[in-house]
Parts: structure tokens; C-alpha cells; sequence
């Protein structure tokens, strides 16, 4: 569910990558061919105003020997192209009349001379004159004299150039104005799919409830059905696989009764005679067997837990006593006194509202856990705080490249002497998490020894706990 | 004592009896409910161990049955079922108390003699822990065979303590057993109370559990 979010390959980075160089690139080749277009239009617009200017110089002149009157009754002032203005074009054109026996007739101003005779030449020419180039229009007269109408090159192109140019203007303006509105209607359009990101990305992992398709659009809803459908599919195997579990343990918990009731009634038979080692351990590995499956169960229960279970106020002293009940003959069997301390007297305990039998589950498991791990004699406390809870034992701790791994399933540190299921703070992390808590464990700081410790989610750790190794809660 | 035993696991049935039986109970136990109705209705059984998944009608209806004809006998419910709401369903069609399998037969003992001792018809007559031995309606302890002169507060106190023998019962609860209708109480009362049993009867015969309250000793530490 992070393809839509992560850096790099987002579906709305791609779109507006995509959008934003694609724009401009098309944008460009476009304007760039309008002005090759326009260019060559302008030019062609340019040759045909010279060859106008000669057509007309040439019908002006009736024969050859009035050339030089009509000449200078022709003002170049009134030759510009019709279409454009700017006197420059004008006063750069260069007009060459010629009689029929070559002589130059006076029409133009300087320059005229460097203009060489063709005669009986018809068309364009490019020419270079005083090391610059020039286009050229020669027409021959009905009388056989020679009109030329030449124009600077460089002029020219600069015209074309801006001529060309200037219908571009608005458009280069418009260019940022239109990346801008497609930015944000990228932005619009892909909202819904941002919000349906945002709501898989948000959701627990055991959350599957379907996907609201309401407001989204109608593309998107084969996807969201899908995704609900894969949702339902998911939830009826995790809703078989619970099944199995709580039935097989439910199952076990039968047979491992016969066994222990016809071990305690053998026991009970041998009438306290000591037994042989292989019936003790026999005894013994019943016992662990019985501790897994309750283990098992319960962690499967809590890993498939409704999250609409109801909340209450947490009563601790009544759940204290419970657990400290339960805990109770393991602490007398390991001779580990349990206390209760209060951090911050007449305060109230660790306000909470929850699941009471899970949260006694959870104490049992933090006691039992401590007392398995406390050397004899020593003690196991369970402290309260304003804003935590913490069991504190003052056993050998755990080595510290193993406290990383203390939360796995099955996990039990080597060297433990009292059999565990490895279970108990997988246990413990799972109804943290499912009231909001988070679990961190490490070296208690006022004494030798272990602790483990519960707060809100969020709130600061343990002065000491970011030293050792601080979980959060998964 | 007589216990009635309804199990249908044949293997689990016999062990049950014949465990318990070891510890001095009086068994009897039948593998379907409508047997066991019928041997209720002619027989004074002192307390009844219940499984709640049996052939035909289960356990529950049975409970149930009992509870709304009058039945008073203590019933223990011993099953297999283990989430907290059909605990609180068999709770509330009367047991006295819910264990789930698999459960230690001296275990299932204990809980049978403090659910006797708790019931309201025809409580045990003598309780015993230990070397200790104490008739409730004499109101009358023996520590080794040798009577224990206690005050009223005290005998209140160890009557607690001996009722929930596997418990740690919460000071507050404690106080409000013992000193129900009294105003001021003295914050060290308690505390006076259970020294003077300690002096009394032995060191040990009462557990304290810092910051929670009190739980009766252990059988095992008493010896010593």
C-alpha cells in the first residue's frame, strides 16, 4: 500500500513528471515549427515585396529616356510592404534602374553603385557587397534596360525574426500558467486516490473491513472492489486459521487432561513415595506441554481479538490480587516474594480503560515471566507510576544481543532454567498494543536486575530504557 | 465428602475418581447428564464437578436445571471451554466456581474444599490446612491437635483466609469482611490481627503480599 506514497515511483510523481516535461517539450516543438512557418511565409512575403517593387519601377517606365523622370517621381517612402510599418525596411532597399545600354539611371541613394548589371537576367540572386550579403530581384524592362531591387540579408533575417517571433509572446506567457492549472488539477484528480492510500496505509493490519467506494471515481472502483474482495478472502482464512487454532488447542486441552488427572491419580496412588527420574521428567514435560497449550491459546485469542471489545475502567487492585493469585504458587515453588509498590502513593494507578481478563492475562504473564528469571530469595515487584506500570525482577537480566529478540515467538534466551512456552511477551505485546500501550524492556536502572515496562504509546520511555533496548509495541 | 463427578471422557472421568478419591473424597461419577440428574436426586452429594461438553443435553442445561429446582450443592464446572465469556456464562447459571483443563487433581481438591467451605447449605465441618484444623461453627481452632485460643477478629480473619486458601485477597477486601459495620478503624489493625495469628497458630500461616494484602501460607511452608 506504500507504491502510491514511497519516494520515487508514485503514481501521481510519474503522472505529473510525465505531464510537466511532455508539456513544455510538445509546447516548444510547437512554437518552434509555428515560427519555422512563420519564418518562411515572412520570407516569401519579403521576396514577393521586391519583386513588386520592381514590377512596379519597370511599369513606370514608359520608355528608356524618361526613365530618370519617373525614377525620381516614384518615392521609395511609398514602396514599404503594405503589411508591416517600420521605416528601416524601406530605407534598405536598394533600386538600380538601368537603360537599355547599361547606363545606371540615378533612382537610389548610395550604395546603387555596388549593385552590378545583369542584363537580361530575371530572378532572385543573392549577392555579397561590401562583405555583406544581400537578395536581389532583377526583372529586365519591355524597353530592355534593367530594374534590381536588392535588401540586406542580416535586415532581413531580423525582421523575419521578429515578425515571427511576436505572435509567440502570449503563448511563453500562458506556458507557466498552464503547467501551474495542470499541477493542481493533477493534484484534484488523484486526491481520492491519495485518500484511499492514506486510509490502507493508516488501517491495522487485521483491519479488514472493506474499502468505501463512495466519492471515488468510477475508474477507481473495479480497484477498491477488488481490493474488498481480496479483503473478505483474507478474512475468512484468517478466520479458518483462528478457528483451527482454538479448536486444536481446545482439542488438546481433552487428552492433556486424561494425562495429568492419570498422573496426579498415580502420584496419588504411589502415596508420596519419591519417584524415578524418568517419571519425574515425564511429570515434568507434562506440565510444560499443559503451560504451551494455555500459552497458545491465549495468544491466539488475543491475536484474533475484535477491537469493538469492550473498555472499562481498569480496576487494579482487583486485578492485581487475580494475577498475583495466579502467580502465586510459582513464587512459592522458586521462594521469590511478590510485592506491590505504589510510585506515586494516593495517586491513582496508571488510569486506563480496557479489557480486564486480558490485562490480568498480561500481569500474569509480566509476574510469571520475572519470577521465572529471579534468583531464590529475591523478589519480584510490580511497581505503578502516574503513566506506567512496570514488573522488576533482580535476576542475571538478559545478555544484551538478546534483548532484541525477547518479543519473538518461541524465543526463550538460552541458559533459562524454568521452562517457559517463549510465549509470554509476545502475549504481553499484543494486549499492549491492542490498549494503546507500548512495551520496552531492559536492565533495571535503580538495582541489578531486569525490568519490563507498559506506557501510553507516544509517551517518553524510562530515563535509562533508550540505553538498553526500547520496543515499541508493533 | 461426597463428590459427584460428571465427565463423559471415560479416561479423565476414572482418574478424576480415582484421584480424588485418593485425597479422601467420596466419588461417584457418571458419563452423561440425565445419570448423574437421577443419582443427584436420591443421593446428598456435598459438591458437584461439572463438565460442561456432554452427549445430549450439556452441562449448562443441567446447571441451569439444578439452580432454578432449588438445588444448593456446590457445582464445580471443569471444562475444556476456556473463553472469558463462557466463564462468565457458567458463573452466572450458579457454579461456584470455573476451571479449565487440564487442571492438577490436588489442585481440583482445593478448589472443591474452599468451594465447600463457601457454600451456604451444608458447609464442611471441619477445615483442614496443614496440622491446622478449624470448626467453623465452634468457631474453634487446633494448631497440631492442640486448641488455639482466638479472639473473634481473629477467627473472623482466619475463617477469610481459609475460605479462599489459594487466594490473595486484597486489604481493602479484608477490612470490609472483617470490620463491616465499624467507622474507625485503626489503619494498623489488620495488621495487629495478623500478627497475632502468626504468634499463635505459626509464623508462617499467613502470607503477606506487600502492596496487595494477605494469602493463607502454604501447606508445604507450614510443616517446616
Amino acid at each position: 500500500m506504500n507504491a502510491l506514497r514511497g519516494p520515487g515511483t508514485t503514481l501521481r510523481r510519474r503522472l505529473m513528471r510525465l505531464v510537466l516535461l511532455a508539456t513544455p517539450a510538445l509546447w516548444g516543438l510547437s512554437m518552434l515549427l509555428s515560427f519555422l512557418i512563420a519564418h518562411q511565409e515572412i520570407d516569401e512575403l519579403f521576396d514577393a515585396e521586391l519583386v513588386r517593387v520592381a514590377q512596379q519601377m519597370a511599369g513606370a517606365l514608359p520608355d528608356e529616356g524618361a526613365a530618370a523622370g519617373v525614377a525620381a517621381s516614384v518615392p521609395l517612402a511609398s514602396r514599404r510592404p503594405a503589411t508591416h510599418d517600420g521605416g528601416s525596411e524601406v530605407k534598405d532597399l536598394l533600386v538600380v534602374v538601368w537603360d537599355r545600354t547599361g547606363n545606371r539611371l540615378p533612382v537610389a541613394g548610395r550604395g546603387a553603385s555596388l549593385l552590378p548589371h545583369r542584363p537580361g537576367l530575371r530572378g532572385f540572386v543573392d549577392l555579397e557587397l561590401r562583405r555583406r550579403d544581400w537578395r536581389a530581384f532583377y526583372l529586365p524592362t519591355e524597353g530592355q534596360g534593367q530594374v534590381a531591387v536588392a535588401q540586406r540579408v542580416d535586415e532581413r533575417r531580423e525582421l523575419v525574426r521578429n515578425l515571427a517571433l511576436g505572435p509567440l509572446v502570449p503563448w511563453l506567457l500562458a506556458l507557466p500558467l498552464l503547467l501551474l492549472a495542470l499541477a493542481l488539477g493533477l493534484e484534484r484528480v488523484l486526491r481520492p486516490l491519495r485518500r484511499l492510500s492514506a486510509e490502507l496505509d493508516g488501517r491495522a493490519a487485521d483491519d479488514l473491513r472493506p474499502l468505501d467506494a463512495r466519492g471515488l471515481p468510477a475508474d477507481l472502483c473495479p480497484l477498491v472492489a477488488a481490493t474488498n474482495a481480496q479483503f473478505a478472502r483474507v478474512a475468512t482464512l484468517l478466520e479458518r486459521e483462528r478457528r483451527f487454532t482454538s479448536d486444536a488447542a481446545h482439542e488438546l486441552r481433552t487428552p492433556l487432561a486424561v494425562l495429568q488427572a492419570q498422573w496426579d491419580a498415580a502420584l496419588l496412588d504411589a502415596d508420596g513415595a519419591p519417584l524415578p527420574e524418568p517419571l519425574r521428567k515425564l511429570g515434568e514435560g507434562l506440565a510444560r506441554m499443559s503451560r504451551l497449550v494455555t500459552q497458545l491459546l491465549l495468544l491466539s485469542r488475543v491475536e484474533h481479538r475484535e477491537s469493538a471489545a469492550p473498555r472499562r475502567p481498569v480496576d487494579w487492585s482487583a486485578l492485581v490480587a487475580e494475577a498475583f493469585t495466579d502467580a502465586l504458587p510459582l513464587a512459592e515453588r522458586r521462594g521469590v516474594e511478590l510485592a506491590c509498590e505504589d510510585r506515586v502513593p494516593g495517586g491513582e494507578r496508571f488510569p486506563l480503560r480496557g479489557d480486564a481478563p486480558l490485562l490480568a492475562a498480561l500481569l500474569r504473564n509480566l509476574l510469571d515471566n520475572a519470577l521465572r528469571h529471579s534468583p531464590r530469595g529475591g523478589q519480584v515487584t510490580l511497581r505503578f507510576g502516574a503513566d506506567r506500570l512496570e514488573v522488576l525482577d533482580d535476576g542475571p537480566g538478559v545478555a544484551p544481543e538478546q534483548l532484541g529478540r525477547l518479543g519473538d515467538r518461541f524465543y526463550r534466551p538460552p541458559g533459562e532454567t524454568e521452562p517457559g512456552s517463549g510465549l509470554g511477551l509476545s502475549i504481553v505485546r499484543r494486549i499492549a498494543d491492542w490498549h494503546g500501550l507500548a512495551v520496552d524492556w531492559g536492565p533495571r536502572e535503580d538495582a541489578p536486575g531486569f525490568r519490563v515496562g507498559l506506557r501510553r504509546a507516544g509517551a517518553p520511555a524510562a530515563a535509562t530504557t533508550e540505553a538498553g533496548a526500547a520496543v515499541e509495541a508493533a | 465428602m461426597r463428590i459427584l463427578i460428571v465427565e463423559d471422557d471415560p479416561q479423565l472421568g476414572e482418574a478424576l475418581a480415582r484421584g480424588l478419591g485418593a485425597l479422601g473424597f467420596a466419588v461417584d461419577w457418571f458419563g452423561d447428564g440425565s445419570r448423574a440428574d437421577g443419582a443427584l436426586a436420591t443421593t446428598p452429594y456435598d459438591a458437584i464437578v461439572l463438565d460442561l461438553g456432554l452427549p445430549g443435553r450439556d452441562g449448562l442445561h443441567w446447571l441451569t436445571r439444578w439452580r432454578s429446582g432449588a438445588q444448593r450443592v456446590p457445582v464445580l464446572i471443569l471444562t475444556a471451554r476456556d473463553a472469558v465469556e463462557q466463564r462468565i456464562e457458567g458463573l452466572d447459571a450458579g457454579a461456584d466456581d470455573y476451571l479449565v483443563k487440564p487442571i492438577a487433581i490436588p489442585e481440583l481438591a482445593a478448589r472443591l474444599r474452599a468451594v465447600l467451605r463457601r457454600s451456604q447449605g451444608r458447609p464442611e465441618p471441619v477445615w483442614k490446612h496443614g496440622a491446622l484444623e478449624y470448626r467453623p461453627a465452634a468457631k474453634a481452632a487446633r494448631w497440631q491437635g492442640t486448641p488455639v485460643e482466638l479472639t473473634a477478629r481473629e477467627c473472623a480473619l482466619l475463617e477469610l483466609l481459609l475460605a479462599h486458601p489459594q487466594r490473595v485477597l486484597p486489604r481493602g477486601l479484608i477490612q470490609d469482611k472483617l470490620y463491616a459495620f465499624e467507622q474507625d478503624i485503626e489503619s494498623n489493625a489488620l495488621e495487629v490481627h495478623v500478627h497475632h495469628l502468626r504468634r499463635k497458630i505459626h509464623p508462617k500461616i499467613v502470607r503477606t503480599v506487600r502492596g496487595v494484602g494477605y494469602a493463607l501460607g502454604g501447606v508445604e511452608d507450614l510443616s517446616a
